[in-house]
């Protein structure tokens, strides 16, 4: 169920994720990185080694704007780690 | 490392412009009509203006006016592989790999391809069903290619290949059906007695849909192509 709902498998499944995205008016409730509400394509994606970093995975788009966007997040763990990888 | 730091720039640089809006709710988008949302309608239009996948010839074979839905329905299943077989289980992690194997004990791993054609118990009802429609052939190495083969072996008249057809969707359909039992029931029925249940089964359906059908049951059993003309 999961794999459909996320399009991963064969053939085309992937037809109405590819359809839908969030509106974001306070950024509440919907995931910075996990869904679709800016660009083609979730953060997750676009900017999977950022995501990789990241410690808190589910934050909401009003928690990542909150913390200052990515700065908090990705500096936060600090250059060692980036470099590490 | 500047893979990173050229991501988080670009990441910036794309969150710059967004501006939050207080009190307003996150709200889902659909984007074949934004002002009026999802619709099955929409969604229908969708799927139903895209290009078409092309039919592989086995699929054409799934459907038959005098064949239960229910049976078609199980071939299309077989045909795409999605059948719930031990192998299928298991990539799914519903069942561990001391599990898949095939129920017969003939020690193969339960895959769609070997309980439909290639067991012993369950595949050699179709040498059976062939030795009783007067011809004999092989077995082939896909179900796509089987359908097709063993819908074609009487010349390619409409009448013959219609006939073959039933026969091939109910050979499926006893065969899931035997392979349930003995999982299921712990019922085992010999192939011979598959073989009746072919004939009887055949006879049935050709008859529920055909006034015209005259014969009787045991005119059938020993000679189904006579009975169709065909012979």
């Amino acid at each position: 169920m999961a794999k459909i709902r996320d399009g991963v498998g064969d053939k085309g499944e992937g037809w109405f994720a590819e359809m839908v995205s969030r509106k974001v008016g306070d950024g509440a409730a919907t995931l910075f990185w996990n869904d679709r509400w800016l660009g083609d394509v979730s953060f997750c994606q676009r900017f999977s080694r950022l995501f990789n970093l990241v410690e808190n995975k589910l934050l909401s788009v009003a928690s990542m704007f909150s913390l200052g966007w990515v700065e908090g997040e990705v500096h936060g763990n600090g250059g060692g780690d980036v470099s590490e990888l | 490392m500047e893979m990173e730091e050229e991501m988080l720039a670009n990441c910036r640089s794309l969150l710059s412009n967004v501006i939050l809006q207080p009190n307003v709710s996150d709200i889902w988008q659909w984007h074949p009509d934004l002002a009026g949302g999802y619709s099955v309608r929409s969604g229908y239009q969708l799927l139903t203006s895209q290009e078409h996948r092309v039919l592989d010839a086995s699929e054409k074979l799934i459907w038959h006016s005098h064949v239960p839905m229910k049976v078609s329905i199980l071939a299309w299943g077989l045909l795409r592989d999605r059948l719930p077989t031990k192998i299928n289980l298991y990539n799914r992690g519903i069942i561990t790999d001391a599990d898949i194997s095939c129920v017969v004990g003939c020690g193969q791993v339960e895959t769609a391809h070997h309980l439909f054609l290639f067991c012993d118990a369950f595949g050699s009802l179709w040498q059976h069903v062939r030795a009783w429609l007067g011809f004999s052939g092989v077995d082939q190495q896909t179900l796509g290619d089987h359908f097709l083969q063993f819908t074609n072996y009487l010349s390619g008249m409409k009448t013959r290949r219609s006939f073959l057809q039933l026969i091939c969707l109910l050979c499926v359909w006893l065969i899931r059906k035997e392979r349930n039992n003995r999982i299921f029931y712990n019922i085992y029925t010999p192939t011979a007695e598959l073989v009746e249940k072919v004939k009887f089964h055949s006879y049935w359906w050709l008859r529920a849909n055909n006034a015209a059908f005259v014969y009787g049951c045991q005119q059938w059993r020993s000679d189904p192509l006579f009975c169709l003309g065909i012979g």
